[in-house]
């Protein structure tokens, strides 16, 4: 189902939530909202499900307009961040409960009902759970519980609010990768909203990422990181050097793209004051003789290479400069 | 909380101890002892004393009613303080904690004005309220109303919006939402205020001995007949009805503690 | 109260039907609750200013007036000295029959004010217990002051407690835990870093211990014996008067107390606003 937001805008007590937003959302593809908090993105993600209403602008739902319609009439999965189990329900009743609330003439039979549970069951791997109640579940387990809940009436959008936000970090992992391979099998529209950059980079076909109440760039994740828009997406996605202002702005330098040498004629002299080597690369803290502190990450061959140490001095020289307007900051 | 002994706990171990064993349990042993030690028969008696199982009928009966009344207009006004703003909201809210700040007598006394045939509300009522047993139940209704509204009030604040969005989304109409996922997780504490509403309606003497007229047979309540026991020197009649009096108050007490226990504070899933 | 988020439409419920059930509820509570306050200010006031004044300079009534506030100071001593230590003490550590003294407290809630006087009059009348060995040493409590006093302490005895309970429970031990270690002593620990996090909700159960105990009615009724003059508290001496078909003096002292409750309630929204506002700063 594609989806295509125009010119929405949303305020609240004098507050810009959401201004003049646009954004097309293809049939079939897994967008990521990114943003830092109060950038707009949950309420983007609430309009389109119709729980909040914009004030100016229209979200059309396969070319047809629906701001007019009830969340109950849209069709869409719903999974927040918190879950929002039905705390009194049974895992079973909770996956149950939108097939049993349709009307008598559309809905499925209890033999039915009971088959399309037992396979969303075992589609989150919880066959053995069905009797349980929420309370009686793990984090992990209760978000699993809720996207077979919001998967069970078969909406045409599926919409999550910071689904893993809540969870330790190597289960969020695991659900990130069962979410994608979900997503790749059902090719249900679906749109994620996260704070977590690498969550989106890892997850979604196309990232959207949102400051200010404004979308400021759409694309495919390595575009963004890449080539970014703004000095806010260069910042928030991916680490970022800020060098020095020219005239059109504000240079920056991602720290990969720092090259080291030893030789005084290839860039500025720098003094090596940290050394993390964790890991495949190494991360160096150069400070300048102004001042100005640096992050230059390379190869752990490399580093042996040039065998530094802390309080080292060298030579840095960025291989590939961007520079952004100054209108931004995080 | 710890095992650790601080300092203070001795004082306040004394303190804690020695109170609550010298107003609350040595009283209750005093009532328990003479309740034993009455006359053998004297419960029997009693209890087929019809002017006794009258009125104990009468306050179960008028109890049960008020608790029920407070039922629906409590969790009416629980729902509207906390899920609807209008102007006024905060002093509605402080007004539900009139009936607890006003002495009963004083509810006693203007009820029975007000809903006498004279009265502001009475003469607009074409059957007699006051020296009635629905008056009774109205004085009973107005001391404990309450109840229902604070303990439903607090559960209802901690109820995730996220849960109703969600049954929404999946296509829950709002009557089917309300039946089917706020009602349920409401249950404890509309029940809890219930049986809190009935434990102080069951007991209540003050308000109701100005709306009653204590006429036996008809208006009289349990209390009030313990009062007139008392004042006749009939200690163990007086006893045998104070212990049966207890005896309700402890069932309610304990069922309430069940619910609690059962179910616990809000946990949000 | 926390602060409104509305459902959206078609989530939460229509606007007219919000309108309504508003209108519905608030009628309600005008007709039930605010009529009766209203009604006794209007009848206080009904036989003029003079009979109202006069009422309330009565002899009777004065003296009535002296015992409710004696008893009701008495109350709220007793009622706050315990709650303190029982708060503490059953929040903070875990004795022998914990479950047991916490059940406890709810007590003088669930028992009726008249049999709460019946175990009073067991315990110290004539029959009673200590009956034959105050007589001995010519102590009076039943029908006097003394039992006026006990029975008005024993049905407000838990509130401070029940209060404070969950506030200690809340706070946790860590702030005493590092005022000892910065060398605190006791006494210290407690004026300076107890009390000061307990003092709304210790201020919240005060109110409410002297509104309860300012109105009992049943409990005192019982062991009072109603000698005028002498053992009539305030609610007592409207009973008395009103007996007597002297409405407009019953309800000047009644609305006495009403004033004194609406003083309670405005005190306790007070209270419980500078509690929140405290806690949102923190």
């Amino acid at each position: 189902m594609s989806i295509e937001i125009r010119n929405l805008t949303k305020r609240l007590g004098g507050k810009t939530i959401l201004d003049r937003v646009n954004l097309d959302i293809p049939e079939g593809s897994l967008m990521a909202l990114l943003g830092p908090s109060g950038s707009g993105k949950t309420t983007l993600l609430r309009i389109i499900a119709g729980l909040e209403h914009p004030d100016e602008g229209e979200v059309l739902v396969r070319g047809e307009a629906s701001t007019a319609q009830r969340p109950q009439d849209r069709h869409v999965g719903f999974v927040f961040q918190h879950y929002a189990l039905f705390p009194h329900m049974s895992v079973r009743q909770n996956v149950a409960f939108g097939l049993e609330v349709k009307p008598r003439a559309s809905r499925p039979s209890r033999e039915v009902i009971r088959a399309r549970v037992d396979e969303l069951l075992a589609l989150i791997q919880m066959d053995s759970y069905g009797g349980r109640l929420p309370s009686e579940l793990s984090g992990g387990q209760r978000q699993r519980v809720a996207l077979a809940r919001a998967l069970a009436v078969e909406p045409r959008v599926l919409l999550l609010d910071e689904p893993f936000g809540a969870l330790d970090a190597q289960v969020r992992a695991e659900l990130r990768q069962w979410l994608r391979r979900l997503h790749d099998v059902s090719k249900v529209t679906t749109v994620l909203v996260t704070h977590d950059q690498e969550e989106a980079m890892e997850v979604a076909d196309t990232v959207a990422v949102m400051n200010r109440a404004r979308v400021e760039q759409v694309g495919h994740p390595r575009d963004i990181y890449d080539h970014p828009a703004s000095a806010f997406v260069a910042q928030f996605v991916g680490q970022m050097n800020r060098l020095h202002q020219v005239e059109e702005g504000t240079a920056f330098a991602r720290p990969h793209e720092m090259e080291l040498s030893l030789d005084a004629s290839e860039g500025e002299a720098a003094q090596v004051v940290k050394v993390v080597s964790v890991g495949p690369l190494a991360c160096l803290r150069l400070r300048l003789s102004s001042g100005l502190e640096l992050d230059a990450h390379l190869s752990r061959e490399r580093l042996a290479l040039l065998e530094i140490k802390e309080g080292d001095h060298l030579f840095v020289r960025p291989s590939r400069v961007q520079v952004f307007a100054d209108d931004y900051s995080i | 909380m710890t095992f650790t002994r601080r300092p203070g706990f001795a004082l306040s171990t004394g303190i804690t101890l020695l109170g609550t064993s010298l107003m609350i349990l040595l009283p209750l042993a005093a009532l328990a002892l003479k309740a034993i030690h009455a006359k053998a028969g004297t419960f029997g008696t009693v209890l087929v004393d019809p002017r006794v199982r009258t009125a104990c009928l009468f306050s179960l009966g008028a109890a049960l009613a008020a608790a029920l009344f407070n039922l629906v207009w409590g969790s009416l006004i629980a729902w509207v303080l906390v899920r609807y703003p209008f102007p006024g909201r905060r002093l509605a809210d402080a007004l539900v904690d009139l009936p607890f700040a006003l002495p009963t007598a004083v509810a006693g006394l203007t009820l029975s004005a007000l809903y006498g045939p004279k009265g502001w509300i009475g003469h607009l009522i074409p059957f007699p309220v006051v020296y009635n047993r629905i008056g009774v139940v109205l004085a009973l209704s107005f001391v404990s109303l309450p109840f229902v509204v604070r303990s439903l009030q607090p559960v209802l604040e901690e109820l995730p919006r996220e849960v109703e969005e969600a049954a929404a989304c999946l296509g829950a109409t709002r009557w089917a939402t309300l039946r089917r996922v706020v009602l349920p997780q409401l249950m404890p504490a509309i029940l809890s205020g219930f049986a809190l509403s009935f434990a102080r309606a069951v007991g209540e003497y003050g308000s109701v001995v100005f709306i009653s007229g204590n006429l036996p047979f008809k208006t009289e309540i349990a209390p009030l007949l313990i009062v007139v026991k008392l004042e006749q020197y009939d200690y163990d009649g007086a006893v045998a009805l104070a212990v049966i009096m207890l005896s309700i108050s402890l069932l309610v007490l304990a069922s309430i503690h069940l619910l609690h226990r059962r179910f616990g504070g809000p946990s949000r899933v | 109260m926390s602060d409104l988020r509305l459902l959206a439409d078609g989530v939460g419920e229509p606007a007219w039907l919000r309108r309504s059930l508003i209108a519905i509820a608030v009628s309600f509570m005008a007709v039930f609750l605010l009529l009766p306050l209203a009604n006794i200010f209007h009848a206080a006031l009904s036989e003029g200013w003079r009979v109202f004044l006069a009422s309330l300079h009565d002899e009777n009534a004065a003296q009535a007036i002296r015992l409710s506030l004696v008893s009701t100071a008495a109350a709220v001593l007793i009622s706050g000295v315990f709650g303190l230590a029982a708060a503490w003490l059953l929040g903070r550590h875990k004795i022998p029959g914990h479950g047991f003294w916490v059940a406890i407290l709810d007590l003088p809630f669930a028992i009726s004010p008249v049999v709460a006087g019946l175990m009073f009059v067991l315990l110290f009348g004539l029959d009673g217990w200590f009956g034959p060995w105050l007589d001995r040493h010519n102590i009076q409590i039943i029908f006097a002051k003394p039992g006026i006093v006990l029975v008005t302490a024993f049905v407000t005895f838990p509130f401070v407690a029940r209060e404070l309970l969950p506030l200690v429970q809340a706070l946790g031990p860590e702030a005493e835990e590092a005022a000892m270690l910065l060398g605190a002593s006791p006494w210290q620990t407690f004026w300076r870093v107890i009390l000061p996090a307990l003092k709304w909700g210790l201020l919240y159960g005060v109110i409410l211990c002297a509104s309860r105990a300012m109105g009992e009615f049943g409990a005192v009724s019982v062991v009072s014996g109603h000698i005028r003059g002498e053992t009539m508290t305030l609610p007592l001496h409207i009973e008395a008067v009103y007996n007597e078909y002297q409405f407009g003096a019953a309800f000047a002292c009644a609305s006495l107390l009403s004033l004194m409750a609406l003083v309670s309630l405005a005190l306790k929204s007070f209270v419980a606003w500078r509690a929140q506002r405290e806690l949102e700063s923190q």
